[in-house]
């Protein structure tokens, strides 16, 4: 209860004390938007004032009022111009700095698997995909106070006309229930609307992007699309409309019960005024204030609205914070790794299952990658190799069993220091959207932007034909929707992100996770000779190089082949060996072979 | 300035066309409503200054007399306009949302309506237009974007309070009333000019830099980049760059929004010299006795009242940034030749613009589609001609290929291989008509695909980028051909024939699984599982009616056995079929009746080398020679060595 409480405060200290933090002064001036508000609470005294001087015939209480309330307002306009602006920068301010923050922790989390997770996709997509989302927490926090400053100075003014008003005051109670409630429901249209909202962004993606326009016209497909689409926004909206409409409902019978009790306090002091014992001037005021008084329970309920706003986003950013600590907490390791290998990299009951589901990806693993030696992995889709290689790169944590890096477990690396002596190149490799110095460099930051190291990957990768097809060569920006931005083939990027493996000097562990499915023959062959002569070369360091792959003409090379089957090993040996032993291997090589005879 | 003024108010105009095309009926009711709010507080307005002017009377003369029964009379005038307009409010804030929803779909859709309606893809070649259109994408997706739909009707709400202070006002002085009135809209258009300035600003000025910015931050925190951003430890990199780069937009545009406020504050003192003179006056008038006290009580509101011309905040500043996208979709949608607004939907759906003829309706292209199906439900084979062929693509000055010319018999199964690079997908997307040719001709069955939506209709194709559609695999599949969308039948011979047949059981929900895991009821699946829903798409497509189906690298993801039973099963499914694989696994395409390898030529453009059978190429020694035995060496070295 207390922490519930307590979760409005310390989720709006987070997001201020972050404003504060990044721009002192500006935070200062995105609070006169509150100054504003107080004086704007004083409009209706000066009104009466005013009216009241009109009553005693006195011209000059009039003109000053008149003149005080002229003023007061336009200098409340000015607060709130100026408050604004300095609202609207520190907005964005304060979004950037968490978004840098958020961007930091989710990609700091040494592990993979809260990228792979819907759980973490549902906790942080708004976090992911809305930048700005804790600068939109600011805002409501910022106006959350404005506006129970101005409710609160309501109703003191208020008081201070006639007691009676506070009735009025507190006949707006009504809306701290509705509004509570209204918090439920709006959380739960916003889990309601959160998968037609995905769907739409993907439609449009798919409509409006250089990715499926060759498809959608091929096929035809502008009018089902339309359809879906349409279909798609009215269910994302569908549950907001509904919410709307119980909102509307309860804000109509909080108002109608509201001015019941108001009009019940005018009569009662409209009587008393008859009586003489109430003045037409607390009366003028308080005619002036009623209205004022029911905004006082939109105040409220922008404010509660807000606030809880600030506490779900807020909510998620913590979330991930505690995540991150908690996946951080849990790889202490921080042994350096060696400069070379002696023994090699030895799996021990290596067991990986996905957080989601319990079905095991790979089951008691012992495999022995001797230093210095090529291995090959092979095995059909699902048969659990990009789960190894991750495994082996610390991307998943094992659920059983450990991964020794010279008889020190992995766990007990430090993952970084670790990861600095791998390299390598993924099927689903990344499309870097930079100059192609950079696309290719980055796969040694130290190096990133020296011309020739990045000239001799690209080289080491076969990939000098991609580079002499782009207009201005290593300088040419990659993608076509930057200025000057040239688009490439999937096998040009790939061929760029083999280049980016090949960066690295000398790692200990090179692991090529079918990075070849999408080239051409001539390429593969080039590429398998430089692979194979890298390994030999770094062989004398006691590298391990990890060649993934399901085409088995590459395989024969390998010092060592290890099948994959169902998560599980299904055999090791030589190609020979294998062949020879007729089992799995020999039926899948034999598959293959038959396309060349 | 004046241009601002004349830009926003093109604006709102823009923005009521769009409410009255997305909803009507539920606008002008929203309307109505809202109106009725905003006269209601005028209605108290005026009410109340009635019972204030009672009061002296009702004060000194007691209970019973006639100026208590006209206090009470005007009280209850007061009540009723004090409760209706909160309450009207309410009902107007309920009905936003459904006019909101329905705003959405029509913008939405128009979004959609300017990446599918070009008849060709060369406009998406322009990283502008492309730049364009993402920036657009991520405006309307804002959440600002959505609020300013909501927003209409509360800016509409205080006007319409405002101008019941003016004509309260003017019943008083008309002339003093219409200065405050100016003075308030004056503030109001400079706050508004400024406000739409910044966020013009957003989309314009830093456009580029602040995607450049977005852009890195998703590949930090998206799924398909974390594997590299881990292991060459990227993350610290990329962080110090999506700070500098939107730091230095940002700066920009924070600097022209300090410079601008000051000339909004200058604006804001003439208001409110204008404001206080009215108040001076009316103490005048009042003074004088010219004005009651209860006319008073009335002006001082209805004068307040008036700032309902002014800047009104937050409502107004969502619906600034609101118009300032829909403004820039409207100028994207006339930059590919639409119309500002899509036509209505009881009318003709608006129809890419290239092809003239009768036959380029969809309708009508699936009619061409169905009426080239035979009597037994197989379509006869399309030929397929390109003749003396040169293409540039828009954004190259090299033309790809230069009087390229190849000409496939109906019923011929054709392998393209050649280096990544050359233009084997080139091809494709001229066989699809999505670019028109330099000179020369492409024909399908003797018609232009880029000119001829029937004779793009013939043609049936998996790209190498196929689309992962978020939708049910029933959809994946049928989208092939919609006219088939539920016909069982043919989509589960589709989906056999691709060999996906066992993917069809392991799918909790069968035909109706959602094939994303981003969805409750969704399921992911795996590289090679798309690669077999993808070919069942475009066998698909056949059974609808397309005469030549052709595969890009349709094996890329698939492992050994699969790709062996696809190839084993292929050459059987589609016999009798126009086929053209594009594939670099030479040991898929052999079986084809002909294969045609593509390759630089002498001129550095893509040319067809050779021409012939697998026989025949290997016998001639060329280029098709040395790829094959380079990947057949690797098997047969290795099969050596064991036999040996």
């Amino acid at each position: 209860m207390i922490r519930r409480l307590v979760r409005p405060f310390s989720s709006m200290w987070l997001v201020l004390a972050m404003s504060f933090r990044v721009n002192r002064r500006q935070a200062f001036v995105a609070m006169l938007e509150t100054l504003a508000n107080v004086l704007i609470v004083f409009q209706p005294l000066f009104l009466a004032w005013f009216v009241d001087g009109a009553v005693h015939h006195d011209e000059r209480k009039m003109i000053i009022t008149g003149v005080v309330f002229a003023a007061v307002m336009f200098f409340g306009f000015m607060l709130l111009v100026v408050g604004n602006t300095a609202r609207i920068n520190q907005r964005e301010r304060v979004g950037f700095a968490f978004d840098v923050e958020i961007a930091r922790m989710t990609a700091e989390i040494p592990t993979l698997d809260h990228l792979e997770s819907s759980r973490y996709l549902d906790e942080l997509q708004v976090l992911r995909d809305q930048q700005g989302a804790l600068g939109d927490a600011l805002n409501s926090v910022l106006n959350a106070i404005r506006w129970t400053v101005q409710g609160a100075g309501t109703i003191a003014l208020a008081a201070t006309a006639d007691w009676r008003l506070v009735l009025v005051a507190v006949a707006g109670g009504t809306t701290f229930v509705t509004t509570a409630m209204s918090v439920g429901w709006q959380a739960k249209a916003e889990k309601e609307s959160a998968e037609p909202g995905r769907l739409v962004t993907h439609l449009l993606e798919v409509g409006t992007t250089a990715k499926g326009s060759a498809e959608l016209r091929v096929f035809g497909l502008h009018r089902p699309l339309h359809e879906r689409l349409v279909g798609a926004v009215g269910q994302w909206r569908q549950p907001y409309v509904r919410l709307y409409m119980k909102m509307g409902l309860a804000d109509a019978g909080n108002a109608l019960l509201f001015f019941a009790v108001a009009s019940g306090v005018l009569a009662w002091m409209l009587h008393d005024l008859m009586r003489g014992t109430v003045q037409v001037s607390a009366f003028v005021l308080a005619v002036l204030l009623v209205s004022r008084l029911q905004n006082l329970s939109n105040y409220v309920q922008f404010s509660i609205q807000n606030l809880s706003r600030v506490v779900r986003t807020t909510n998620r950013f913590r979330w991930l914070r505690d995540y991150h600590a908690e996946v951080l907490a849990a790889h202490p390791g921080n042994l350096l790794p060696p400069g070379e290998l002696h023994s090699g990299i030895r799996t021990e009951k290596l067991t990986y299952r996905y957080p989601d589901t319990h079905r095991a990806a790979l089951a008691d693993v012992d495999l022995d990658l001797p230093a210095g030696s090529v291995i090959a992995l092979v095995g059909e889709n699902g048969a659990g190799k990009s789960t190894l290689v991750k495994l082996l790169t610390g991307m998943y944590q094992p659920s059983e069993g450990r991964v020794l890096v010279d008889g020190v477990d992995l766990a007990e690396l430090d993952l970084t220091a670790w990861r600095a002596r791998t390299s390598g190149a993924f099927q689903d490799y990344a499309r870097l959207e930079f100059t192609a110095l950079e696309s290719v460099g980055v796969g040694d930051l130290d190096h990133h932007l020296d011309e020739p190291r990045v000239h001799q990957a690209v080289e080491d990768a076969a990939s000098t034909a991609v580079l002499t097809a782009l207009p201005s060569g290593l300088a040419t920006q990659l993608g076509t929707t930057w200025p000057e931005g040239v688009e490439l083939s999937g096998g040009q990027w790939q061929r760029l992100a083999i280049a980016r493996g090949m960066m690295r000097d000398l790692p200990l562990l090179l692991v090529l996770d079918e990075p070849t499915a999408a080239l051409d023959a001539a390429t593969e062959h080039a590429l398998f000779e430089r692979f194979t002569e890298a390994a030999r070369a770094a062989s004398r360091r006691g590298a391990v190089t990890l060649l993934v792959t399901h085409r088995f003409s590459t395989v024969a090379a390998a010092d060592l082949v290890v099948v994959l089957d169902n998560g599980r090993v299904a055999e090791v040996g030589t190609h020979a060996e294998l062949i020879n032993s007729g089992g799995h291997y020999a039926e899948l090589y034999e598959l293959q072979a038959r396309g060349y005879r | 300035m004046r241009d601002l003024f004349v830009k926003t108010t093109g604006r709102y105009l823009l923005h009521a066309r769009l409410l009255w095309r997305s909803a009507p009926g539920l606008s002008l009711l929203t309307l109505l409503v809202t109106v009725g709010s905003g006269g209601a507080q005028t209605l108290a307005i005026v009410a109340s200054g009635r019972l204030v002017g009672a009061l002296p009377g009702a004060f000194h003369d007691g209970p019973g007399s006639a100026a208590a029964s006209d206090a009470w009379f005007w009280l209850i005038w007061t009540a009723v306009g004090f409760v209706a307009g909160p309450v009207l409010l309410g009902v107007s804030d309920a009905l936003a949302r459904a006019v909101s929803a329905r705003y959405l779909q029509t913008t939405f859709d128009m979004l959609l309506e300017v990446g599918t309606h070009p008849y060709g893809i060369a406009e998406f070649d322009d990283p502008k237009l492309a730049g364009r259109i993402d920036a657009l994408n991520q405006a309307m997706r804002d959440w600002t974007f959505l609020g300013g739909i909501d927003s209409t009707w509360v800016v509409v709400q205080i006007r319409i309070g405002g101008i019941g202070g003016f004509i309260v006002t003017a019943t008083w002085n008309w002339w003093a009333a219409l200065i405050v009135l100016a003075g308030f809209v004056l503030m109001s258009k400079v706050v508004t000019a400024w406000i739409n300035t910044f966020y013009d600003d957003l989309l314009d000025v830093t456009g580029t830099a602040r995607r450049q910015a977005t852009y890195v931050r998703k590949l930090l925190t998206a799924g398909e980049t974390g594997k590299e951003i881990r292991l060459f430890g990227l993350a610290g990199w990329m962080i110090e760059r999506f700070s500098r780069i939107w730091l230095d937009a940002m700066r920009l545009v924070w600097r022209n929004r300090d410079q601008s406020v000051r000339n909004v504050v200058a604006f804001l003192s003439i208001s409110f010299v204008l404001e206080a003179g009215a108040f001076t006056l009316l103490a005048r008038d009042a003074a004088a006795g010219a004005v009651g006290i209860g006319s008073v009580a009335m002006l001082v509101q209805s004068l307040y009242a008036i700032e309902g011309f002014g800047p009104i905040g937050d409502p107004q500043s969502e619906l600034a940034r609101n118009t300032a996208a829909a403004a820039e979709l409207v100028a994207v949608r006339r930059g590919v030749g639409l119309p500002a607004l899509p036509q209505r939907e009881d009318r003709q759906p608006t129809e890419a613009p290239a092809p003239a003829s009768a036959e380029s309706r969809p309708d009508a292209a699936s009619e061409i589609a169905e009426r080239a199906l035979s009597s037994d439900n197989v379509p006869r084979p399309a030929t397929v001609e390109f003749t003396g062929v040169t293409f540039t693509y828009p954004s190259r000055t090299e033309p790809a290929f230069r009087d390229l010319t190849l000409h496939i018999p109906a019923g011929q199964s054709v392998a393209v291989v050649g280096v990544n690079g050359v233009g084997k997908s080139t091809l494709i997307k001229l066989l699809c008509g999505l670019y028109p040719t330099d000179s020369g001709t492409v024909r399908v069955d003797g018609r232009d695909p880029a000119a001829d939506a029937g004779a793009r209709a013939r043609v049936a194709v998996i790209f190498q980028d196929f689309v992962r559609y978020h939708l049910s695999l029933r959809e994946n599949v049928g989208f092939g051909a919609i006219s088939h969308l539920d016909d069982a039948a043919a989509l589960s011979s589709a989906l056999t024939d691709a060999g996906g047949g066992r993917l069809l059981d392991r799918l909790p929900g069968g035909w109706d699984t959602t094939l994303s895991p981003e969805y409750a009821d969704g399921t992911d699946l795996s590289g090679g599982q798309w690669q077999r829903v993808a070919l069942a798409r475009a066998f698909t497509a056949v059974r609808g009616g397309a005469g030549v189906l052709v595969l890009d690298e349709p094996t890329a993801a698939l492992d050994v056995r699969a790709e062996a039973a696809l190839f084993d099963r292929f050459l059987q499914v589609t016999h009798g079929l126009t086929t053209i694989l594009v594939s670099h696994r030479l040991s898929s395409v052999r079986h084809a009746q002909r294969i045609v390898v593509l390759d630089t030529g002498a001129d550095g453009r893509g040319a067809i080398v050779e021409d012939g059978s697998h026989e025949e190429l290997l016998a001639l020694g060329g280029h098709y020679a040395e790829m094959f035995t380079l990947q057949a060496r690797r098997f047969t070295a290795a099969g050596a060595e064991v036999v040996g």
